[in-house]
């Protein structure tokens, strides 16, 4: 856990951006500290690039009350003169320019001496592993090699903030999780703050110290990874980290933290309760991961079903049962009983299964 | 045993592929000589023939097909020096000016927020002077530069001036003025190109590591949009190393351009010094251009991307 008391290195409250009729961001407010990894995680359209591109100054918000990089206020200030520099998506580096070149280009704007900015840049490609390339031309570089030529590029810079907008999103599954790591690794070693952009859950879990999750322009939800995905606080929140099942129902009765919903049809199910102000009586949605379900004998916390298709899929197998309140996804491992097995209902354990007010869509 | 089938049933694939591949590198080959060839025969063997023609001389208004190099060493007699160095000049001022001008304009064009159908609109009215003969359109300056022209008779009118403003028509500002709207698409043009392909996030790449616009334009832009200045200096130098409708009409006579020196040995049938002078026009462009690519080469070996 980061110290959360001294200064935050980025702060941004109150923030509303309009393109048009078009709200991209209303009314959003967040930090990070120093050294801390956020990510704001959400689906193209929620306003998670404009949030970025609001911080970075490539764009100017419609309103803002607070905006803050390195203890400094830089309303108004242009991007060039912000202390926070930006990793692009398409890594945007200069093809006219060799690799050392592209990585000296903040330094040299900066006046610093030519010898000393090719050092400086050679001291950052050495960090990516990419001191041998550094006379390399851009187009000779692999995907991954830019990727990480533009990190070395926005880092030598020493910004207080460093904004990555879905840097991995154009690289293949293994390289990517490669670079997971070695981002984190990255950031720890410059314990510099992170603003890292992305519409891939598993990316914001792995990574992040804290997710913001956003949605249509506004924050859904935000906390540690673990919170995000144990409990999400609403509909969207539950299937956007993953939850298979998300069923409706009733709220019938609550003995503290737990709660049992009625979904119709007879079928009477217990689950966590995230919040503590849902009234006996309320709609209510249940959340349940398709891995967390397995069949249970009568009587236990479940939902009859009779099994509908199964599914191998190497390491697991894929189950729909048929319920009174729909169909269930179950997932069951490779050498789990469940696998040769017929049942005739699921259940799973009270602190598995989330309710949450039901909300709109 | 199922690899082995594989393999049985690939060799003979392979065969037809690589038969096939043949047969489409000789088509493409084919199809490069003829391109070449037919290039040759249109462009390079008129100019082989220009140059050879300036290898003769004339008599009686007779072409002597007899090789010497009276031409050539009769070419710079008569003030052709000064008519040469007044060509450069003019030709010289007049791209300088396109490229001053059309270079904003252009990166206007290309990068500012206007919309996609105001863009289109400017667009269209640079194809304009494509439109209509060069010769009718310089034509309507005189009536507007000359002495009882418009712009004279309004300043005169309003009684800005006194007496007629003589300098606008048959003089070299003329000249230059009737040359300025016809090679601005030229120059344009290519630079709007090559601005456009310019990506956007390069530019608010270079704003986010601090440049300033100025240093984003010298840079960044600049050194990407060298080919389209290239390219636009060629298409612009060339037509006005050898314009001879401006001259001709707004010069009034006064303003003598190597098109000029030219004409005037076309009509007197003098064949072999229209070929000296033109091989000398190429000649000079082809000087000109190599300068450029030096001078360029040198002052941004790496933003140079002519590849």
């Amino acid at each position: 856990m980061k110290d959360m008391n001294a200064e935050p290195m980025l702060e941004v409250r109150d923030v509303v951006h309009k393109y048009g009729p078009v709200t991209a961001l209303s009314h959003v407010s967040l930090s990070a500290a120093k050294g801390e990894f956020l990510t704001i995680l959400g689906s193209s359209g929620s306003g998670k690039t404009t949030m970025l591109r609001v911080i970075s100054g490539l764009e100017t918000p419609t309103s803002v009350s607070c905006l803050r990089i390195g203890g400094e206020s830089v309303v108004g200030v242009p991007a060039a003169r912000r202390r926070c520099t930006t990793v692009f998506q398409n890594y945007a580096l200069f093809p006219h320019m060799t690799v050392v070149e592209n990585v000296a280009y903040g330094l040299k704007i900066r006046k610093v001496p030519t010898g000393d900015a090719l050092k400086e840049a050679q001291r950052a490609l050495a960090m990516v592993q990419l001191e041998a390339k550094a006379d390399r031309n851009i187009r000779q570089l692999s995907g991954g090699e830019r990727q990480r030529v533009a990190l070395a590029r926005a880092v030598v810079t020493k910004p207080a903030v460093l904004l990555l907008d879905e840097p991995l999103g154009a690289l293949d599954e293994r390289l990517r999780q490669d670079m997971q790591l070695e981002l984190m690794d990255l950031q720890r070693k410059l314990d510099m703050t992170f603003v890292y952009i992305t519409h891939s859950q598993e990316e914001a879990l792995t990574m992040s110290d804290r997710v913001v999750l956003m949605r249509h322009g506004r924050i859904e939800q935000s906390g540690e990874p673990l919170d995000l995905f144990d409990h999400p606080v609403s509909r969207f929140a539950a299937d956007f980290m993953g939850y298979e099942n998300i069923l409706d129902g009733r709220l019938v009765r609550r003995d503290g933290a737990v709660g049992e919903i009625d979904l119709g049809g007879g079928a009477v199910v217990r689950g966590k309760l995230i919040s503590t102000d849902l009234a006996v009586g309320s709609p209510v949605s249940i959340a349940l991961r398709a891995e967390r379900l397995s069949p249970v004998g009568p009587g236990g916390n479940g939902i009859d079903g009779t099994m509908k298709s199964k599914v191998y899929r190497g390491k697991y197998t894929d189950i729909v049962m048929e319920t009174v309140a729909g169909a269930l996804r179950m997932r069951s491992w490779h050498g789990a009983p469940m696998e040769n097995e017929t049942a005739s209902r699921v259940g799973w354990k009270e602190t598995d299964a989330v309710i949450f007010a039901k909300g709109s869509v | 045993m199922n690899t082995e089938m594989e393999n049985v049933s690939s060799a003979p694939m392979q065969a037809t592929i690589a038969k096939r591949s043949k047969i489409t590198l000789s088509f493409s080959q084919v199809a490069l000589a003829a391109i070449m060839l037919a290039w040759f025969v249109v462009v390079i063997v008129p100019l082989i023939i220009l140059f050879v023609y300036s290898f003769f001389t004339t008599e009686y208004f007779q072409t002597v097909f007899t090789p010497s190099l009276d031409t050539w060493t009769g070419l710079f007699a008569s003030g052709r020096f000064e008519v040469t160095l007044r060509t450069l000049r003019v030709a010289l001022t007049v791209t300088m000016i396109e490229l001053v001008v059309g270079f904003p304009f252009a990166l206007w064009l290309a990068k500012s927020t206007i919309s996609k159908s105001s863009r289109a609109i400017f667009l269209a009215l640079l194809t304009i002077p494509f439109f209509l003969d060069l010769s009718s359109r310089t034509i309507v300056w005189r009536a507007i530069l000359g002495q009882n022209g418009l712009i004279n008779t309004i300043l005169l009118s309003t009684g800005v001036i006194d007496s007629p403003v003589e300098w606008m028509l048959y003089s070299e500002f003329a000249v230059h003025f009737g040359m300025i709207p016809a090679l601005f698409p030229p120059m344009v043009l290519p630079i709007y190109m090559a601005i456009s392909l310019i990506d956007d996030s390069l530019i608010e790449a270079s704003n986010d590591l601090g440049a300033t616009p100025a240093q984003t334009f010298w840079r960044v832009i600049f050194p990407l949009a060298l080919p389209g200045v290239v390219a636009g200096f060629v298409f612009t130098l060339g037509p006005a190393l050898a314009a001879w409708v401006e001259p001709g009409m707004l010069g009034g006579g006064f303003v003598n351009l190597l098109s000029s020196s030219i004409e005037s040995a076309y009509t007197a049938l003098r064949y072999p010094v229209v070929a000296a002078l033109s091989t000398f026009v190429i000649a000079l462009l082809l000087v000109l251009l190599a300068v450029l690519l030096l001078v360029l080469r040198r002052f941004g070996a790496s933003g140079l991307t002519l590849r």
